[in-house]
């Protein structure tokens, strides 16, 4: 009995360390290559995810990770209320070739969510929001509405007119919340005609990084050429179904030469490796 | 053919009497077995959960990242075991951890619990960890009548404690991370009002 016990163990833990080992060596993304229209580059971004510390599960580094998967050139990290999980942007390894990310926040009020992408300190959430846009832009950030339903403070023009772009593409499994957003977004361009449409994936703790996404027209790949393209409202907006919003001859170049959205080259390996580390695990607790 | 461990989230008491006739005393290294194991589970099934993959690098990542939970499990641990009579502090330590059961279980099952897309993650793993909680009183209370000596009423009240204990903290740390009270209330509130619209 003993040796059965202690035969399924060693079987668990080899299962475990097997998947384990499968899934480091298939996680092999081909290199990105930058797509250039005119004088722009067109980069993938989203602009609001979740990290852990905080209320995502994985860290700003994990998240670069998952963005090259995903086929994301730019994100920024965006919890509520607090920036633990943007200082540790601070933290990671530089290197040219990887995703760009920024340090953000989802200023939390009970009548708004505003995204602010590109701050280096938190911003307290509070009335009204054209303060909160003018505090975001004075530390030289951008301010995106964040999924502005109607339960939001949106339908005031005032605060459509104080902020850079407004989240046009958002998961959403109800239609109605599609149409408040497209909504929104005709009304934000009727009093601020650059507002930017943002595709957002808010990811938390599911896979989704770029499942909506915003195209942006660079004149750099930097920090600052994001952030300067969002001011001059030349981004589009692309949801989680393929269809894409903002300026038609935007849309169309992005048409004609799409950058390479998620790869998954090793998707046989990756299922494999994540079975055997799960029933590894499983057995390790039940039979250990 | 199961391990002791679940053994004891079935029954409880039986289990806890057979381990504390066994071994009366184990040296702190032996007692960090269990806490790992559950740190472990935390690191593989987070980064599958949150990415469908699963590497080395992620595994490591979500050790460092998420080692919180069990330091303050072991924490909260050290406080209701620190009165632990004759079989001594790692012992008891070591015992208290094997009631992990229920947690590791609905940990395990994390990958699944959210992989719904028609229901919002948060609010499965919201409604699902009642099960856990539940489930570990009914193994405290035995830990702390069969391991701590306690008598019935007293084992309740401290299982009850250990309880509000947990949710005290759990619910802290969500608050913190959706954002402070305001924002969670009027969120739970926007959620209510589109249910019944």
């Amino acid at each position: 009995m003993v040796v059965t016990v202690r035969l399924l163990r060693t079987i668990a833990a080899l299962a475990l360390v097997a998947g384990i080992a499968i899934g480091t060596a298939s996680d092999r993304s081909p290199e990105r290559e930058l797509v250039r229209s005119g004088e722009y580059l067109i980069l993938a971004g989203d602009f609001h995810v979740h990290a852990s510390p905080g209320d995502g599960f994985l860290t700003p580094g994990e998240l670069r990770d998952e963005a090259v998967r995903a086929g994301i050139d730019v994100f920024a990290v965006t919890n509520h209320n607090q920036f633990v999980a943007p200082r540790l942007v601070a933290w990671l390894t530089p290197s040219a070739d990887a995703p760009i990310v920024i340090p953000g926040e989802e200023i939390t009020d009970r009548n708004y969510h505003l995204i602010a992408v590109g701050i280096h300190q938190v911003v307290r959430p509070g009335p009204p929001v054209a303060r909160i846009a003018a505090e975001i832009h004075a530390q030289g950030g951008i301010a995106i509405a964040a999924h502005p339903g109607n339960a939001f403070a949106w339908r005031d023009d005032s605060a459509l007119s104080a902020i850079d772009g407004t989240e046009v593409a958002h998961p959403e499994h109800e239609e109605k919340y599609r149409r408040q957003y497209l909504e929104t977004f005709a009304r934000a361009r009727r009093v601020n005609p650059h507002i930017a449409p943002i595709g957002s994936s808010d990811v938390h703790n599911t896979p989704g990084l770029g499942d909506c996404r915003t195209f942006l027209f660079v004149r750099e790949r930097s920090v600052p050429g994001v952030l300067d393209a969002i001011r001059a409202g030349r981004t589009i907006a692309e949801n989680e179904r393929g269809d894409f919003f903002g300026d038609p001859s935007l849309i169309e170049r992005v048409r004609q030469m799409p950058p390479r959205g998620r790869t998954d080259a090793h998707q046989r390996w990756r299922r494999l490796s994540i079975a055997l580390a799960w029933t590894g695990m499983a057995g390790l607790l039940l039979l250990a | 053919m199961f391990s002791t461990d679940v053994q004891l989230a079935l029954a409880p008491a039986a289990t806890y009497g057979r381990l504390v006739a066994q071994n009366p005393s184990i040296p702190w290294w032996r007692a960090l077995g269990r806490p790992t194991l559950v740190l472990l589970l935390i690191a593989v099934v987070v980064p599958m959960t949150a990415t469908h993959e699963i590497t080395a690098g992620l595994v490591l990542t979500s050790a460092v990242a998420w080692s919180f939970v069990v330091a303050i499990q072991m924490a909260i641990a050290a406080v209701f075991v620190a009165p632990a009579s004759g079989i001594g502090f790692w012992r008891s330590m070591d015992l208290w951890f094997a009631g992990h059961v229920p947690y590791s279980l609905w940990i395990l099952l994390l990958p699944f619990l959210t992989s719904s897309p028609a229901v919002p993650p948060y609010d499965v793993l919201g409604v699902s960890m009642v099960a856990p909680l539940v489930w570990t009183s009914v193994i405290t209370s035995a830990f702390f009548r069969t391991v701590l000596g306690k008598d019935a009423s007293t084992a309740r009240r401290l299982a009850v404690l250990h309880l509000v204990t947990v949710i005290i903290i759990v619910s802290a740390l969500g608050l913190w991370a959706a954002g402070g009270t305001s924002a969670t209330l009027s969120y739970f509130v926007r959620r209510w009002v589109a249910l019944w619209s």
